[in-house]
């Protein structure tokens, strides 16, 4: 049977990553945190991803968690470890930096994870049969349909204007910058008057869009129950040394 | 051709404001079986008359009758079916085959014949390999196929073209004209510069000028008419100035 992340049902596929998402949230004991961690590393590795993408996707965000972990470690109350002049380090603050890194990149790697094997497009339609509304669905997937038309007509627009010797020159150039950004936006907007009435004339809100069925098959429902197991048991140990009983 | 027309245009008019008048008094009539050019310069109404007839937009006086039925202004009506000029305007959906899909299911029509429907339009213009394509990634002639697969699907009985041919290479548009002249559509209407296409596909030719006919008749008398085109802004096709007289002033002047 295949366990290939890439070839299970997108829907279920968002389910579960929420579910480890809320489950990562949870856990606030230490012990735990290099478990979140290796589970979203296991997963990752499951989808046969290279892992030059997971460095690439986690450097992006990197500066501000950092930040934010060295905010916690000088700024919590506590007790201090080391002192660097007028600042110390204390050990709640390591705890709390440790802690919310940790989930962070546990949780950004099950994102990658689920946006690097599913298409887009096919989030969005799993998103519309788990209920979100089709209008917002549709506006999704038009925009990402228009994104990149309006990304030719900035690049083009562009070009002509370095063809007729426009060069930038900041604050100089407000005006040129201006024309050209209101002239994507009407451009935008009548274009999406005219992608509607094409709509319109083939039918659009006539009759109401097919949701996509739900074809579960071994590998889908193994996913899940795997998914669903790793979630109850890190609630239930999470649980446990809340009270202290373990 | 039967006595009973598919399109009825009775009296309409239109304009964006009230001083202007982009459609004025127009009235016409377009029988089983005919494939009409309309031409004329830029600016002249071709693409208002079409938004017009399809129920895009409404005449400020005069009615349409399509198929004995009064075309409803915003009502979708699977009879008519159109091919925008801009075909980014048309391909609003993320892979070709969602595109062409997108007509017969908004027709309430099965699954079954939905998928029948959009590989048989795939298939008769030779786009299938196109099918799980973006529409962004096409190439323009791919475009304007794909576009038209989405208006074959529906199965439209009257279909508009407008401008089919801007942006396409020799051999795309001769897979068009291919396309057209083998089509089995009820009848079309088609707007186009590009005068030797319109000899080729159609029957009828309507000269549109500042919103009004100014003539309506055979494609050979209409644009062979050397008077009536330049004095409304057009030019005889080349395929019908006789080649006795060598009218190729470059290759003349080079010999």
């Amino acid at each position: 049977m295949d366990i290939g992340l890439n070839n299970l049902n997108p829907k279920l596929k968002i389910i579960g990553a929420m579910v480890l998402a809320f489950t990562f949230s949870f856990i606030k004991s230490i012990e735990l945190l290099p478990v979140i961690f290796f589970i979203s590393l296991v997963i990752y590795y499951l989808s046969k991803l290279p892992l030059s993408l997971l460095l690439k996707r986690w450097i992006i965000p990197a500066p501000f968690v950092i930040l934010m972990g060295l905010f916690m470690m000088f700024f919590s109350e506590g007790q201090t470890v080391l002192t660097i002049g007028y600042l110390s380090i204390k050990k709640e603050g390591i705890y709390w930096a440790l802690t919310i890194i940790t989930k962070f990149l546990s949780i950004l790697t099950i994102m990658v994870t689920l946006f690097q094997t599913t298409h887009f497009i096919d989030i969005v339609r799993a998103l519309n049969s788990l209920g979100v509304p089709a209008i917002l669905t549709d506006i999704i997937i038009f925009t990402y349909r228009y994104i990149f038309e309006i990304g030719k007509q900035l690049n083009k627009m562009q070009i002509s204007m370095r063809l007729r010797g426009f060069r930038n020159r900041g604050l100089k150039n407000i005006i040129s910058l201006v024309s050209l950004v209101g002239t994507i936006l009407v451009r935008s907007y009548e274009q999406s008057e005219k992608v509607y009435n094409a709509m319109i004339l083939r039918g659009y809100g006539h009759k109401e869009s097919v949701k996509q069925d739900l074809k579960l098959c071994k590998s889908d429902i193994l996913g899940v129950f795997i998914v669903v197991a790793i979630s109850i048991g890190l609630i239930t140990v999470q649980i446990g040394l809340s009270w202290g009983g373990f | 051709m039967t006595n009973k027309p598919v399109l009825k245009v009775s009296q309409i008019s239109f304009g964006y404001n009230r001083n202007e008048k982009i459609i004025n008094n127009l009235s016409l009539e377009i029988y089983s079986g005919e494939r009409v050019g309309i031409i004329g310069p830029n600016g002249t109404g071709k693409t208002t008359l079409f938004l017009l007839i399809s129920g895009v937009k409404k005449p400020s006086s005069g009615e349409i009758i399509l198929y004995d039925k009064k075309v409803k202004v915003g009502k979708f009506n699977p009879n008519i079916g159109m091919v925008f000029q801009n075909t980014d305007d048309q391909l609003f959906c993320p892979t070709v085959w969602e595109d062409v899909a997108f007509g017969p299911t908004n027709m309430g029509l099965s699954r079954e014949e939905v998928k029948k429907r959009v590989n048989n339009s795939l298939k008769i213009l030779g786009i299938e390999k196109l099918k799980d394509k973006a529409p962004h990634h096409l190439s323009g002639g791919e475009k304007r196929l794909a576009a038209i697969a989405g208006v074959l699907a529906m199965e439209s009985k009257l279909v508009i073209y407008d401008e089919p041919t801007s942006n396409l290479d020799i051999r795309y548009r001769r897979k068009l004209i291919n396309f057209i002249n083998s089509s089995k559509q009820d009848a079309m209407l088609i707007s186009s510069h590009d005068l030797e296409f319109i000899l080729e596909v159609c029957n009828r030719v309507i000269l549109l000028d500042e919103g009004r006919i100014v003539a309506d008749g055979k494609p050979k008398e209409i644009l062979g008419d050397e008077n009536l085109m330049e004095a409304h802004g057009l030019e005889k096709p080349h395929s019908l100035i006789p080649h006795v007289i060598d009218h190729h002033e470059y290759i003349k002047k080079a010999e």
